[in-house]
């Protein structure tokens, strides 16, 4: 008696042990299914936050209106995946049965996959049409690689882009006939690790040609551009940085 | 699992897959140098006597007028490389006898302008060509005639040509002044305190070619332009045969017929009229039982109709109507000192837009209606303030000592209406003599220099 109770025991423990096991490794899988979201609005306030310079900022109410519009289409795709509740009744069910069912498991896994999916398809779409747009972009974006930077190196980062939007800055004029005639033009330029200009283009024309060869202009003068830190030298040479003028 | 983690790893890196951006804010402005050589001549000198006169009115206020748009510096002859009395209009090879445009590249010029000039029969003919000297492109390539008398109309086109094919907006070179001035009256005989009589005038832009186009022999003041040019409303103290008195009366004045007519000439002030922008309505103060007050009528003066009442005989003057026609901006004292204030078309929604100063006056509207220019009286003395229509963003724009060390007073504001010039007056010369500026305070000038004294300018419409 005494070792079948023992058994008993024993089995009973391990059954516990295996529910419990389980169970949390349920309520982590399930964290990580639904919870990850997060990361995916958070994103945005990345964005602003980690290289935007704070009274650069209250300068730009267009892109600050224009912003938060991405956020809730990337919130609005949020309801599919967040069958939140189902989940739930499943793991009591799971728990009831004390067996695991994991073809729901997969399932839901699946289904979590394809709402990743489908979460990045239409970032990448929100991308493209950020692109069209153009005037949603604004200061904050600019940390793109930097987000992976921490300490020294985005102090370096930072002080790198202060120092090139300075050395830009003082190149940058037009003949007084063509101010106050509300025109804006962006250009997407490339640097060498020594700062001279790779290539240059306008990727939003102004509509007047003589305000987009200012512009050009000014690139030409300003090169060569400071120096960037070997860190950076990879992102300025490939993906190169835009700049608007004036915004 | 691992999957899941990566993708959701991947995510923001899509998203900082953006670019470096980088606002590089506004320009600095410079001006862009302009090579403005000599007219050549290209007729017989002996038929055409006064052909330098003629070279030379045309040269001078197509210089000046350059020269009031702020945008260029001349470059100076003495640095020419080659005489453009001898060479071509046009550049080689495309003429024989051309310019070369390294020549005056070399000198740092960014426009260069060529005319040449004949006189057949009364008429100047003018051929005028400018010129992107970087690009060794023409920009312009024009023919103009007018009779002779006519240079500074030619001129002003040329220099509207100018403007136009570089900014691709009007030039206001041949807009025109209408002002009160007592510059050729004296004063009336047997008069105890001698008041001079002043009449009202019309004049270019820069205060060239003036013609009297009153003969009250009275004081005649407030004149204001139709929207279309063609008429101006004036209030002159006429004189009523049938109570001996004289009574400030409001009248419209047509240019073609050089006709007068009685607008409104109810007792008491008929003044400050304004038309709006669509020409329909006439907008102007009238005192009715002692208080006075912003009244609406046709443009005959008749339908009329009360825009303001008070409150409790508050003063109500100097209507000035937005570019939009919707906005009335005015004087009132109803909060004690006179100050600037706006409202609805219909006298409704009154808003008040200065705080500051002790006497607020004459608000002016910028064409694009974001601003209101106005004279306000601060320390003894009025100068001119811009502000936006909201209130906000109070700017000084004048201030000027008169040559006795006393501040001067700067005074009755209007927007020119490309909204790059502000005309008023100043006394700091000693006489209330007529000045421009800039709506930034800068490019003060002064228009005219005599010993008369000039009031209430306003800049017409665009004429063209």
């Amino acid at each position: 008696m005494k070792e079948t109770n023992e058994q008993d025991n024993l089995s009973g423990f391990f059954v516990k042990s295996v529910i419990l096991h389980i169970a949390i490794f349920l309520l982590f899988s399930v964290q990580a299914v639904f919870f990850p979201s997060e990361p995916i609005s958070l994103d945005g306030a990345i964005r602003v936050d980690m290289v935007a310079l704070p009274d650069k900022l209250p300068d730009v109410p267009k892109p600050q209106a224009k912003a938060p519009e991405p956020e809730p289409k990337k919130e609005s795709p949020k309801p599919k995946p967040a069958p939140k509740p189902e989940p739930k009744p499943d793991l009591k069910a799971i728990a009831k049965k004390k067996a695991i069912n994991l073809q729901k498991q997969k399932k839901t896994r699946e289904d979590a996959l394809k709402r990743l999916r489908a979460l990045q398809k239409i970032e990448e779409e929100q991308e493209q049409k950020e692109q069209e747009a153009e005037k949603q972009v604004f200061k904050g974006n600019q940390i793109s690689k930097g987000s992976q930077l921490s300490g020294i190196q985005k102090l370096q980062y930072d002080d790198y882009l202060a120092r090139l939007e300075s050395h830009i800055k003082s190149f940058w004029s037009i003949p007084a006939w063509m101010a106050n005639l509300d025109l804006r033009a962006e250009i997407s330029v490339r640097i060498s690790p020594e700062g001279y200009v790779i290539s240059k283009k306008i990727t939003k024309a102004s509509g007047n040609k003589s305000y987009d060869d200012q512009v050009v202009a000014t690139i030409e003068r300003a090169s060569p551009f400071p120096r960037p830190s070997e860190k950076f030298r990879d992102i300025l040479a490939n993906e190169g940085f835009r700049l608007g003028f004036p915004e | 699992m691992k999957i899941l983690l990566m993708l959701l790893l991947l995510v923001p890196q899509f998203a900082n897959a953006e670019k470096i951006y980088i606002k590089v804010g506004n320009a600095s402005v410079k001006k862009s140098m302009f090579a403005l050589p000599a007219f050549q001549f290209s007729g017989s000198t002996v038929s055409s006597p006064n052909y330098v006169r003629v070279g030379s009115e045309l040269y001078k206020t197509l210089q000046n007028d350059l020269d009031t748009s702020y945008f260029f510096d001349f470059v100076d002859r003495k640095a020419f490389l080659e005489d453009p009395a001898t060479t071509a209009l046009r550049p080689k090879p495309s003429a024989p006898n051309g310019f070369l445009f390294s020549n005056w590249r070399s000198i740092g010029t960014e426009f260069l302008y060529r005319a040449a000039y004949n006189i057949k029969s009364n008429k100047i003919e003018v051929e005028a060509y400018l010129y992107h000297v970087p690009k060794g492109e023409t920009l312009v390539a024009r023919k103009y005639t007018g009779d002779v008398g006519s240079e500074d109309e030619i001129a002003h086109t040329m220099a509207n040509d100018i403007i136009f094919r570089l900014t691709g907006r009007k030039g206001v070179f041949k807009t025109k002044l209408v002002f009160s001035s007592d510059r050729d009256a004296v004063c009336p005989k047997k008069t105890p305190n001698c008041t001079k009589w002043k009449e009202i005038y019309v004049s270019d832009y820069n205060v060239k070619n003036v013609t009297r186009i009153t003969r009250q022999r009275t004081i005649s003041i407030s004149p204001a332009w139709a929207p279309d040019g063609k008429s101006i409303l004036y209030t002159s103290y006429a004189y009523h045969p049938k109570t001996k008195r004289r009574n400030p009366d409001l009248f419209s004045y047509e240019l073609d017929t050089k006709k007068s007519f009685l607008i409104s000439w109810r007792k008491g002030v008929n003044s400050g009229a304004a038309f709006t922008p669509d020409g329909d309505n006439i907008f102007l103060t009238i005192t009715k039982g002692g208080n006075a007050d912003i009244y609406r009528t046709d443009k005959d003066g008749q339908k009329l109709r009360n825009i303001t009442n008070g409150p409790l005989g508050a003063l109500n003057v100097e209507p000035a109507i937005s570019p939009d026609g919707k906005s009335i901006a005015f004087s009132s004292d109803r909060h004690g000192n006179p100050m600037i204030y706006v409202m609805d078309i219909n006298g409704k929604n009154v808003k008040r837009i200065t705080k500051a100063g002790k006497y607020n006056s004459t608000p002016s509207w910028s064409p694009d209606g974001e601003n209101i220019v106005f004279a306000g009286f601060d320390n003894g003395h009025f100068d001119l303030f811009l502000v936006s229509k909201d209130g906000v963003n109070l700017k000084r724009l004048t201030k000027a000592r008169k040559t006795n060390g006393k501040w001067a007073n700067n005074e009755d504001p209007s927007f020119s209406p490309d909204g790059r010039h502000i005309v008023f007056v100043s006394d700091r010369s000693g006489k209330k003599q007529l000045y421009m500026i800039s709506p930034d305070g800068k490019n003060e000038r002064r228009l005219t220099f005599d010993n008369d004294n000039y009031f209430k300018p306003k800049w017409s419409y665009m004429m063209e």
